[in-house]
This record gives C-alpha cells, structure tokens and sequence, in this order.
C-alpha cells in the first residue's frame, strides 16, 4: 500500500457519556480519493473533525500528514484544506473578498484558478456571504478549498445543497485536483452516487467504528447478492461466504453476502444442486450502504 | 497579506462597531457629567468595565459557523490569540487617548460653560482628567477577566473531566475568583472612599501589584485555553 497520509489507530471520542467514536483504525494513502459513509450519528463528522484537529480524541492517535493535526505549524496548516459541514464565513465578506483574503495567507493559492471557479460556479459579483444561498455558500467554501493547493482536502458533505450541475462541477474538479500530483481527497457524504463516480476507496462507519473498508472495485466484486431457487439455512450458506442478510421463501433463498468470489459460488450452487435458476448480482454503493449498516432494509429489496 | 493584518481584518468588523458605541457613550459621560470628574467615580468604573467585557465577548467568541473557517487558516492558535489580544488591548489605550485629549483640549469645558447650570465653569479642570483612572481599570478587568471566563468556558465545552481535575480546576478557580473579587472590593473601596491612612500605602502599592498579576495571569491563562479549545462545528 502506498503510505498513508491520514493514520488513525485506535481513536475513540467520547462527549460525556456518550461514545461518538470507537476504537476506529482507518488509513487514507496518498493521492486516494477517499469516501467516509456512515448513517446520521455514526461519527463521520467527530472523525473529521479529529482529522483536522479541531478535537482531541479522548483516546487513540491520529496522524494528518504524519504529524499530529494539533501540533501542525503554519506551513503543515497550508497543506490542509478543510470544508466543514456548516461552515460559515463573516457575514460582510462577498465570494471576491474571500479568495483576496485567502490568497494572501497561502503560498501556493492558485489565482487564475479562483478566478474560473468563481465564474463557473456564478460567484462573481456577489453580495456578502449572508446574503448567499445554502448552495452558493457552500460553493464558496469548495473554491476556497481547493485553490488553496493544499496536498490533502478535507471534506465534509461538500455537495450537500449544491444543485446537480453544481454537483457535477465540484465532482470534476476533484478529479482534477487528485489528478495534479499526489493530492489526496477524504470526503465524507451521504450523496452515495456522487461518492461512487470519484472515490477509489470507501469507509462505512457504523456506531463509532468501521464496518467496512476497502477499494470500491474490490468491495463491489466481493459484495454481492445471491438468489438461489432452493431453501438455503444460514448456517449452511455461512460456511462459504460472510452472510449479510439472509431471506429465506417458499421458492428459495435470497442473501447479501460477503466474500464472494465466482469459483466458490459455482461449487456451492453445484453442491447443493441449485445451479439451475441460481443467480447473483453486483451492488451499487447505496445498496451495499443499505446492507452493511442494515439501514432502510425491510425485506422487500426496496 | 501579513498574518496579523488577516486576524485584526476579521476582528475589527467584528469589534469596531461595538467599541465604536463605547467610544460614544465613554465621551459622551466625560462631555456632559455633572462637574467635577475625578478617580473617584464609580460610573465610569462601571461603564469601563462594560465596555471590557463587550471586547473581550466579540473578540473571543466567532460568528456563528465562522469558527471552522477561522481557526483552520494557517495561523497558530497562539499567533491569532495574541493578534486578537493586542487589538482590544490597543482599542482600549485609543479609547483612553482619546478620553485624555478630548478633556484636556476643552470640549468638556466648553460644554459646561455652555450650560445653563454652569456658567460658572469656562475654564478647562486639568486635574478631572483623572477619571480615565477608573475607566482603565474598569475597562483592563472588564477585559482580561471576560476573556478569561470567555476561553475558559470554551476550553471545557464537551470535555468530560475525571473528579481529580475538577477537584484542581475548582480549587484553581476558587484561588482565581478570590483573587479577582478581592481586587475589586479593594478597587471599588480606593474609588469611593478615602481609604484611612494606615491603608494608604498598601492600596497605593498594592493595587498596581494585583493589576499586573491580574493583566499576567489572566493572559497567559486565556493563551493556553485558547490554544486547547476545541472548535465547534
């Protein structure tokens, strides 16, 4: 594996009694475009924040660039680019004051870059920051971001409120970005489909800790769901592969599972005398999502 | 753009129109309260002090949502509390300045003579440029014990501290505030009353004393606090 530019062992966060984040191990590598899911309450956003050194996890160890993100000097600072979920810039500034005042601070800014993104986006001209959309501002905060030339963008739900051309736009130019260099890119989103088109690796994060973890291509292939025209226990399907979800009905057995791989599959189908009918078909991102966090799942493959 | 120049940018649209109103209501007392002034005025303490803790609040805390963007530019956080620092202790010194000029060049006087109750007041009183004397030290507590509190409170937000730190946080807290309260008390006595003469001395010496341990602690408190705090989403 490539070395890593984000390294967490162990990280456990906790807000009073609460555990927001749970023994987590998570490695990013350099020059990945990285998707951190997870449903509402997970503690994508907790990790993130620990990512940027905004907190301190209560336990476990967090390396941004190899160093601890609260002991980051200036120019580490400046190889960080950071969107935060909610965030906000002073209310007085207009899109063209915020590049000018973001430009001075940081040695690599990318000016002519700032001014395309600016006219691409429709940020020209615009009033103060207060005065601007939900999609308009988080636009703003995504230019910031990535003319800042920084060797890692930290993302959390960039796109959320951007309109699908906006959405298309930003998803570009982070392919662009990873591709100038070994820039890496972790985004953390509930927009699965956008994640799917970028992203080379994937994290569900479930309850403070990894579910899953893994190159897509990889995940896809080895996730898949099975129908097979015979009464299959769980035990007996278990035996071959890591049972997800197991439905069982009067005309056969239908199951998530992990693991997969086509040689295995043939034997089982062969062995118990269910080749003929028995299928298996690969699953998107949201499906998997669906499936590993058991979120949304009510029998009925909706 | 120089990186103090990017802090104080930021901090003054936040502060200004804040220490603006206090500059106003601050002239506005020394124009037209009632003849004559002196360190021995308690409504200026307190004016002074409001207008501390009012800095102290707008530069320590951010905008809503703005905290993010702030404190992930690439700037120490010991670097920006010291920006911020210098520029309400430096609002401050200016409001003082210009307190000093404004009664030692007559607008007061020339107001009160204008007055009808007055008319017997045309000349300039050099020595009612004392009451700048409880608004320094109403403002520099009002300033250095909110900012204090401010980051303190923001240090602790969401922490879940064992019961042997909050025994020592308390106890340090408790030493602090007695600290503080006592330095008040003997603040606001040297303004109201004579103090007797056997007193004399320690409050003349004394006040000074608890001033620069007051202005010491309290920043390099704040300093360390700001540059643990977490920041909130």
């Amino acid at each position: 594996m490539k070395d890593s530019v984000i390294e967490i062992s162990g990280v456990t966060k906790e807000f009073d009694s609460f555990t927001a984040v749970d023994a987590l191990d998570l490695s990013v590598p350099r020059g990945s475009v990285y998707g951190f899911v997870g449903p509402n309450g997970a503690g994508k956003t907790t990790t993130v924040r620990m990512i940027v050194g905004h907190l301190h996890p209560t336990g476990g160890t967090v390396r941004t660039l190899g160093e601890d993100p609260w002991l980051h000097d200036e120019p580490t600072m400046c190889r960080v680019a950071y969107v935060s979920e909610n965030m906000s810039l002073p209310r007085w500034m207009t899109p063209r004051k915020a590049v000018d005042y973001c430009a001075g601070l940081y040695p690599a800014w990318d000016s002519g870059l700032a001014g395309r993104l600016l006219s691409e986006f429709d940020l020209y001209g615009k009033g103060r920051f207060n005065t601007l959309s939900k999609g308009q501002k988080r636009a703003v905060c995504i230019v910031l971001a990535v003319c800042q030339g920084a060797d890692l963008l930290v993302m959390d739900e960039p796109a959320a409120g951007l309109d699908p051309g906006a959405r298309r736009r930003f998803l570009r130019r982070v392919l662009e970005v990873v591709c100038e260099g070994a820039r890496t890119v972790f985004i953390s989103s509930h927009i699965l489909g956008d994640l799917e088109r970028v992203a080379d690796r994937i994290g569900i994060l479930c309850h403070g800790s990894l579910k899953l973890e893994g190159e897509l291509d990889r995940l896809k292939q080895e996730i898949q769901k099975l129908y097979l025209p015979a009464r299959v226990e769980e035990e007996t399907l278990s035996r071959s592969f890591s049972v997800v979800r197991h439905t069982m009905k009067d005309n056969g057995t239908e199951a998530v599972v992990r693991g997969f791989d086509e040689e295995t599959y043939r034997a089982f189908c062969r062995e118990h005398d269910c080749t003929a009918g028995a299928r298996h078909y690969g699953l998107n991102l949201d499906d998997i999502f669906v499936e590993i966090t058991g979120t949304g799942t009510n029998g009925d493959g909706i | 753009m120089r990186k103090w120049r990017a802090v104080w940018k930021i901090q003054l649209h936040r502060t200004g129109p804040w220490w603006l109103l206090g500059l106003v209501i601050l002239s506005g007392y020394v124009t037209f309260a009632e003849p004559p002034l002196g360190k021995e005025d308690p409504w200026a303490g307190l004016l002074g002090l409001t207008l501390g803790v009012v800095l102290a609040f707008r530069l320590f805390t951010e905008e809503e949502g703005t905290s993010p963007f702030l404190l992930s530019r690439p700037l120490s956080r010991a670097k920006q509390f010291w920006y911020r620092w210098a520029l309400g202790f430096g609002l401050l010194v200016v409001l003082l300045v210009f307190m000093a000029v404004r009664i030692r060049t007559g607008a007061r006087a020339a107001f009160q003579s204008f007055s009808e109750d007055a008319m017997w007041y045309p000349m300039i009183r050099p020595y009612e440029i004392a009451v700048l004397w409880p608004i320094a030290l109403g403002s520099l507590i009002g300033y250095q014990a909110g900012m204090f509190l401010i980051l303190r409170t923001r240090a602790l937000e969401g922490k879940t501290p064992g019961r042997w730190w909050q025994a020592q946080t308390a106890a340090r807290s408790g030493v602090l505030t007695i600290i503080v309260l006592a330095m008040l008390i003997s603040v606001a006595g040297t303004i109201v009353t004579r103090p007797p003469e056997g007193w004399a001395y320690l409050i003349r010496w004394g006040v000074p004393a608890y001033l620069l341990i007051l202005l010491f602690a309290t920043t390099l408190a704040a300093r360390h606090s700001f540059t643990r705090m977490e920041v909130s989403a």
